[in-house]
């Protein structure tokens, strides 16, 4: 019999409750029935356990669950011990027999205990966390994306610092390893001018090529006024090989030159940009491999017909605003080099091709533990705390870790993020996914006083 | 002495008991008082029913235990001071802990001689609760006894995971055990110096729902209750509520209401069960109920219909004394089966598909089918049959001596 079938049937109706209970990666599973049960090849422990109604109110999509579970249950404990480090979230199943269905999902908001020390869990749906029903994501300056969650894409192993505590007194933790990442060379290679030993060469006003690599957008490299806008080619040369996987483009304007009558030249922005390009690397400067894109971010696009390795930029969307491409690329070079063939503009006028700026973003990271905000964590076995501040080789944590953690312990530190747009991108060099909306106006436009 | 289970073979006697085989009790300790005749037993499932306002009785009834809950009050004599202080020593270290409980409702009394190092007992346990992994007591007497563990248990042998520790020999129990918790409060009362009784409760934590359960006799597909319910001493009651609501305001009229076309009609029936084997299936009877889920068809086994002629195996048309069934009763929906019971015990259960006034004397009561034989004027008793569940999801055994329990139920009729 089906489980529909058995919801209605007039006296086939046995419904059994399994509650899946998730913590990072421990998993507690209960089952409101008589014995244990089987489901998915996870056994679920028949306990003394009740779940509320799930009422239906105005706001369903806020309707949460209350789940009483077994006095002394570890979610019970650790909700006394104190906030709790990590998300804990609950699927319920409820079935006739065998036949399951999904009955309700949603994360724990509230653990209150009853006059006996019973734990009782408030659980909301996720859709209760929404400003509202159907929107995803609130709209802010700063990136609200989870750190290393999967909007935010960055690979948490790749922030990870392993060693081991030499002293440890309250939420005060030493070791030599938070010290050794300290100062190394930023993933993001930004501004590439304070990396001694770089060089920077194009085909045209080669002396001005360090102005794509200064970390200013305001400064630019340019083609000469008349010069041709096609084949235009522009590089950077490393002091040492690195695999770049990711660049960064502020294209900007293609600019028409206007000489005044004083002998002065005037700039018309006009309603172009460069066209098309594609990343080469090199580790002689002459001999160049095409290095295939597989993601395009931004106003550009896949210019198809050429392989995957060539980009399309659009038009007007890429004259103010970055573009960026991922690179499927795991060979270190020495020269990155950005070949634009081709470009936007009115064809009866004087032009000029401008780029703002180029940001390259190497796979390798070896960032000091940046602990300012959400997100830096230490982790000595499956305990985690909050690191809430490093100096050197000292950090911070919220709060103490039990009397199991001592000098010697061995630790991961993950590196935490403020989720402000020059965090993610010196830091992670992850402009690309970063989740707030940097030019989001303070002022509402639509308050204040009438012009008329 | 006689108060206790009556097996004069078994020996009860004031020593030390000696405990054997303790180690496989690590967490739970043995209940070693016997218990005096007048054990109470209750089964308790859950179930939620709704009710729509049909008119017509319908019902949806959604168990939410299914397993039922099992308990067990038992009266234990305490005969000499050295007793009642070892009984209370037990409940001061042990009320609030795990007990491992004989289930001396379900002992089966065992007369060849199990010797030491024995790994397995041949016994017939087709009428009791044994269960693989459970725990079983030998049970000679107050200083003769040990707990051992099952690994599997088969119609008449029992498996255990270690050798016995003890030689028994002559008659004896063999006793299935429950793990249990004491509940509620446990009383000891002395009547007279020594003399004393103590009062105790059980709930069963390693509850079953039990499987197996045929039926002698199946209609539509629900199981017959094939024997009438025992009445002895006891009053037999019937209930009928109409199933209406009262409209009043204390000042002026008032007015009773109803949106049904029936009366809630009640039952108190009491099933007396009195060999081990009954008892047994009784209990696997209730079981396939699952507290009020389950429905059956309960003949009321009363001469509630005569037939004024002979009734041929082919007629479906039977003419009955007039009881004003047209008038009063005609299709209602919690009524509409009749059970034919014949002298040899045969029950032959019908569909009523109409009713109608042949004159002030005879009704003609119209019958689904035939019932296939020729059944003489005063040739078989003609009850309505009903389709009943417990109106209870708690169900009562009153244990009156060994292997006899009388069950006292409160039954629903529901549309059929």
């Amino acid at each position: 019999m089906t489980y529909e079938a058995s919801e209605i049937s007039v006296s086939s109706g046995q419904p059994v409750e399994l509650y899946n209970i998730a913590m990072g990666s421990t998993r507690w599973r209960l089952s409101s029935g008589g014995v244990d049960k089987v489901h998915l090849g996870h056994t679920y422990e028949s306990v003394p356990c009740k779940c509320g109604e799930l009422e239906q109110t105005d706001e369903i999509p806020k309707d949460g669950i209350e789940l009483e579970l077994p006095r002394g249950h570890a979610l019970g404990v650790l909700a006394i011990a104190g906030t709790l480090e990590e998300e804990v979230t609950i699927t319920i199943y409820r079935c006739h027999g065998t036949d399951y269905v999904i009955y309700f999902k949603g994360f724990l908001t509230n653990v209150r205990f009853n006059e006996n020390s019973i734990p009782i869990c408030f659980f909301e749906p996720r859709s209760s966390d929404l400003p509202f029903v159907g929107g995803r994501r609130r709209c802010m300056r700063l990136c609200g994306h989870k750190l290393y969650g999967y909007r935010c894409g960055l690979n948490k192993e790749n922030y990870k610092v392993t060693g081991t505590i030499d002293t440890i007194d309250g939420v005060t933790i030493t070791s030599s390893e938070f010290g050794d990442v300290g100062e190394a060379v930023p993933e993001v290679y930004g501004d590439l001018t304070k990396l001694a030993g770089c060089t920077y060469v194009a085909n045209t006003n080669s002396s001005y090529a360090y102005r794509a690599f200064d970390g200013n957008v305001s400064t630019d490299w340019n083609t000469p006024s008349g010069y041709s806008l096609t084949n235009n080619w522009i590089y950077c040369k490393w002091t040492a090989a690195r695999t770049i996987r990711k660049i960064r483009i502020r294209p900007g304007h293609i600019y028409k030159y206007v000489w005044s009558t004083t002998g002065a030249y005037l700039l018309y922005p006009g309603e172009g940009c460069m066209k098309h390009f594609r990343v080469a690397g090199s580790n002689n400067g002459t001999d160049w491999t095409t290095i295939p894109v597989t993601e395009w971010v931004g106003n550009c696009e896949n210019y198809s017909g050429y392989g995957g390795s060539d980009t399309l930029v659009d038009k007007i969307g890429a004259m103010t605003e970055w573009i960026g491409v991922t690179l499927n690329n795991d060979t270190a070079y020495t020269y990155y080099r950005i070949w634009v063939y081709d470009y936007w503009v009115p064809s009866d006028m004087t032009w000029s091709l401008f780029i703002n700026e180029i940001e390259m973003i190497a796979a390798d990271n070896t960032m000091a533990i940046y602990s300012l905000g959400g997100g830096g964590e230490i982790v000595v076995g499956s305990t985690r705390r909050t690191i809430t501040s490093q100096v050197g080789n000292t950090i911070t944590i919220n709060r103490p870790f039990g009397a199991s953690v001592v000098v010697g312990s061995a630790f991961s530190a993950y590196q935490g993020c403020t989720h402000i747009p020059g965090i993610c991108r010196d830091k992670f060099g992850n402009s690309i996914n970063y989740g707030g909306l940097e030019g989001l106006p303070v002022k509402n436009p639509y308050s204040g006083n009438l012009l008329y | 002495m006689s108060a206790f289970w009556k097996d004069t073979s078994v020996i009860f006697k004031d020593s030390d008991v000696v405990w054997k085989n303790s180690s496989i009790l690590s967490d739970i300790v043995l209940f070693d008082f016997v218990p005096a005749i007048g054990i109470k037993e209750s089964l308790e499932w859950v179930t939620d029913i709704l009710m729509p306002r049909d008119g017509i009785g319908s019902e949806q009834r959604i168990s939410i235990r299914s397993i039922p809950r099992q308990s067990f009050s038992y009266t234990i004599l305490l005969q000499t001071e050295k007793e009642q202080s070892q009984f209370e020593a037990m409940m001061f270290g042990w009320q609030k802990k795990g007990f491992a409980l004989p289930i001396w409702t379900e002992k089966v009394t065992h007369t060849s001689t199990i010797i030491a190092a024995d790994r397995t007992i041949v016994v017939d346990t087709t009428n009791s609760d044994f269960r693989d992994s459970g725990f079983v007591l030998i049970w000679k007497s107050l200083t003769e006894y040990e707990v051992i563990r099952t690994v599997t248990v088969a119609d008449n042998l029992l498996t255990l995971d270690s050798s016995i520790v003890g030689t028994y020999t002559g008659n004896k129990f063999i006793i299935p055990c429950r793990t249990a918790q004491v509940s509620g409060v446990s009383k000891r009362t002395n009547s007279e110096v020594p003399f004393s009784r103590a009062q105790i409760n059980f709930v069963i934590k390693d509850n079953a729902l039990l499987s197996g359960y045929t039926a002698v006799q199946e209609y539509l597909g629900l199981p017959i209750v094939t024997t009438g319910s025992f009445i002895g001493q006891r009053d037999k009651e019937y209930s009928s509520e109409s199933d209406s609501f009262l409209q009043d305001y204390d000042t002026g009229d008032f007015d009773y209401l109803s949106d049904s076309e029936f009366n809630i009609i009640g039952q108190n029936h009491t099933f007396y069960n009195v060999t081990q084997a009954e008892c047994w299936n009784f209990r696997l009877f209730l079981h396939s109920l699952v507290g009020r889920q389950g429905t059956f068809w309960l003949p009321t086994y009363r001469n509630d219909l005569t037939h004024t002629e002979t009734i041929s195996a082919v007629e479906t048309g039977i003419n009955i004394q007039n009881i004003k069934l047209a008038d009063n009763m005609t299709f209602n929906t919690l009524r509409t089966h009749l059970a034919f019971i014949l002298p040899n015990g045969t029950i032959i259960c019908r569909a009523i598909t109409n009713i109608v006034e042949v004159d002030d004397d005879e009704e003609t009561i119209t019958i689904d089918t035939a019932l296939g034989v020729e059944v003489a004027m005063g040739g078989c008793t003609i009850s309505f049959l009903d389709l009943c569940r417990q109106a209870s999801d708690v169900v009562d055994i009153e244990w009156t001596e060994p292997n006899k329990n009388l069950v006292n139920q409160v039954l629903l009729a529901v549309k059929a």
